[in-house]
């Protein structure tokens, strides 16, 4: 008779076997439900918002007015910003067809998005919505607007909006964006029944989180900072430097993580009888949340001043956030990330 | 978390097993070789480096490398084995299975870059290895002349994008390649850059004029057929990896009788299918007995099925599992990325742990064979 083999270390494996006396299943469907209609609302944010963001475009376009480029800038960092909330879910619809690098192809050390929409500011012909769907993950997102947006340079060129061909490819992206929005929140409702009645998804989603934190911390913020590799301060390392919102990606993130993932988490603490875990956790979002009051919305201005003691400061509070992931929310419901079941090939 | 139903079913996989005639093949084996493991791990301090192992676990070399390291070869008729860096690897390093010293770090022609893994001519003359020339997306296989310190003397098409696992074919002059299908680009990092349009196959190729001798398509098109051993008899078993969505669980296990084309993917049942999430990591082919184990890490799976009658033998609950090779006599080694070394006994009894150093074993193991 084969012996079953399991690997995990024996504290948690008692835990583990813990929840599973304790916790019933439709307590632990109950919270597999609610984590799906958190992150179901966070997608509904992306399409909708995605879909002003459209709408604002074409009516920039037709209309240049200074206040119709204010409205659609605004309509751009509200879409963008939904992104960043729902950014942490790396599995599910958002899998398909590398549909998150196409929302946002970052990091970008090779500048593709300002090459690539150069390239197809100066091709000749047709540039529509369905040019885009197969022109590259570069071109697809969030970064080529901003590129249109905010970049300083091509806003000097003879080309800047509201240039014929520039608002051609300005609204081809924006409805490119708009329609995997709306594929995306379809899908994550089209696996509603499937996302709740599979308990690996409870896995799933708290390994979703930690990578996410660690993302966060180690190359949203710490690569900027200098923590990594050659040690260099560099603002251009960061995300959404273009529209000076750096930090303000790695706030609605930390939000997102705080409103669509952390209460269904909280149902699951609270069935396997850890409610203090809960509330541990719960306090290391507010803490690392409350830095941002006194943080502006962009990383360059702090890292060569007097302000990056104030990175530091966010940095350490991701830090005890990763950690009350890592050493009591994992092992506690039986989690496990694996290095070849996460990173294989 | 073991259940019952799996204990029961378990225990229904082994009673079937015993029934099956691998007694006496178990005997054909060459008596007084040896079988050591190479594998690429990584440190608990995040290091890449390449361990070579006896079958009791025993470390008999070590060495530190610049990048993670993915599939590896022996060469044939030489204390040489050939460890290669992960897609898209620049390198791949030689090995004295002896001294454990890095003999040569070998590095990839311009514009192309390594999938992991290589074979070997059965002279030991040439090296086939899986490639992607970036600039046009188009998978190659680089020919190599270990002759002449591994210099790159041509180079044939691999039928296709993204060329994974390749084996030499028993006949000696054929090469059994999984084509993965999937595009990537290095200026993408490991971005999937054509999942709609993917075409993967599992294809035999001449290795004198790089004929397409047999193509066998999986029976989806997002079925990314990656990696793949043969036995003596030409007997394939390929395992895929879906890029599908996640509800769905096609099948992931081919088997091709090569002589014959015949070529089919086996049905693991509702069950244990989608409990493999879409995911195999390596597979092994027993070459004296009838039995291949596949691991799958996602799902934490080991199966062995037995690959003359192409049904399930039993499986294994391994958390991380990935590293599979036959040893002879021993039946095969097993490495998880959780730091584990077993050895799986021919008689599929329970695993044996083996006292190995704690690393996070990664995907493959090479296994080398010393007289």
């Amino acid at each position: 008779m084969p012996s079953l083999v399991s690997l995990r270390p024996l504290r948690h494996y008692l835990l583990a076997m813990a929840l599973f006396v304790t916790a019933t299943s439709s307590q632990a469907n109950e919270a597999l439900t609610r984590l799906h209609q958190d992150i179901g609302h966070g997608y509904t944010q992306l399409s909708e918002t995605s879909n002003a963001l459209a709408d604002s475009a074409s009516a920039y376009c037709r209309a240049p007015t200074g206040e119709n480029q204010a409205k659609l800038r605004e309509n751009w960092r509200e879409a963008f910003l939904s992104w960043q909330r729902v950014r942490f879910v790396d599995f599910g619809p958002i899998e398909q067809n590398s549909l998150a690098w196409q929302f946002q192809f970052w990091p970008d050390p090779k500048n593709l998005v300002a090459s690539k929409v150069s390239f197809w500011l100066h091709q000749d012909g047709e540039l529509t919505v369905n040019t885009i769907d197969t022109a590259g993950v570069a071109v697809q997102g969030f970064p080529a607007l901003e590129y249109l947006l905010w970049e300083p340079t091509f806003l000097q060129s003879d080309q800047a909006l509201p240039a014929a061909r520039s608002c051609d490819l300005l609204t081809a992206i924006s409805q490119h964006i708009a329609r995997n929005a709306q594929t995306v929140t379809a899908g994550w409702y089209d696996m509603a029944s499937y996302y709740e009645s599979t308990d690996d998804y409870s896995a799933t989603t708290i390994k979703a989180a930690m990578s996410a934190v660690e993302v966060i911390r180690d190359r949203r913020l710490g690569a900027p900072m200098g923590l990594r590799g050659n040690g260099r301060r560099n603002a251009y390392q960061a995300d959404a430097w273009r529209s000076g919102l750096s930090l303000e990606t790695i706030r609605a993130s930390l939000e997102g993580l705080d409103t669509l993932f952390s209460p269904g988490l909280g149902m699951e603490l609270d069935a396997a009888g850890a409610s203090e875990i809960k509330q541990r956790l719960a306090a290391r979002l507010t803490e690392a949340l409350s830095n941002f009051d006194d943080l502006p919305d962009g990383m360059a201005p702090l890292l060569n001043g007097d302000g990056y003691n104030s990175l530091q400061a966010l940095y350490i509070d991701l830090e005890l956030l990763e950690q009350v992931l890592t050493d009591d929310v994992a092992p506690t419901l039986g989690v496990i990330r694996g290095f070849n079941s996460s990173d294989g090939d | 978390m073991t259940t019952r139903r799996q204990v029961l079913r378990l225990g229904m996989a082994s009673l079937a097993l015993a029934s099956a005639p691998m007694g006496c093949a178990l005997f054909q084996q060459p008596t007084g070789t040896e079988h050591l493991l190479f594998s690429a791990a990584n440190t608990p301090e995040g290091n890449y480096t390449l361990v070579g192992l006896d079958s009791a676990g025993q470390v008999r070399s070590q060495v530190t490398v610049g990048d993670r390291c993915h599939g590896g070869c022996q060469r044939p008729g030489s204390r040489q084995v050939l460890l290669f860096a992960r897609r898209p690897g620049r390198h791949f390093y030689v090995i004295d299975t002896l001294s454990g010293q890095l003999l040569a770090s070998i590095d990839a022609e311009p514009d192309h870059h390594f999938y992991g893994h290589g074979a070997f001519s059965p002279d030991g003359r040439y090296l086939y290895t899986t490639e992607n020339h970036y600039p046009s997306g188009q998978g190659v296989i680089g020919v190599y002349d270990a002759s002449t310190g591994y210099t790159r003397v041509r180079q044939l098409a691999a039928g296709g994008i993204g060329p994974h696992e390749v084996r030499m074919h028993p006949d000696g002059n054929t090469l059994v390649v999984a084509l993965g299908g999937i595009q990537t680009h290095p200026d993408y990092q490991r971005i999937k850059l054509n999942l709609e349009t993917m075409s993967p196959a599992l294809l035999l190729i001449d290795r004198h004029d790089g004929t397409v001798l047999q193509r066998h398509e999986p029976s989806h098109q997002q079925l990314s057929c990656r990696h793949l051993d043969v036995s003596p008899d030409g007997t394939v078993i390929a395992g895929y990896q879906f890029q599908g969505p996640e509800w769905q669980a096609p099948p992931l296990i081919a088997r091709l009788d090569s002589q014959r084309g015949d070529f089919r993917e086996l049905s693991l049942g509702d069950g244990l299918q989608s409990q493999l999430r879409n995911y195999t990591a390596s597979i092994a082919v027993h070459p004296y007995l009838p039995l291949s184990a596949i691991t799958a890490p996602r799902g934490g799976k080991l199966l062995v099925i037995n690959h003359r009658s192409g049904e399930l033998a039993v499986t294994y609950d391994v958390d991380d599992c990935a590293g599979i090779m036959a040893a002879g006599q021993r039946g095969f080694l097993l490495t998880s990325g959780t730091g584990a070394v077993f050895q799986l006994p021919a008689n599929l009894g329970a695993l044996i742990p083996l006292q190995a150093p704690t690393l996070r074993w990664d995907n493959h193991l090479t296994a080398v064979t010393v007289a």
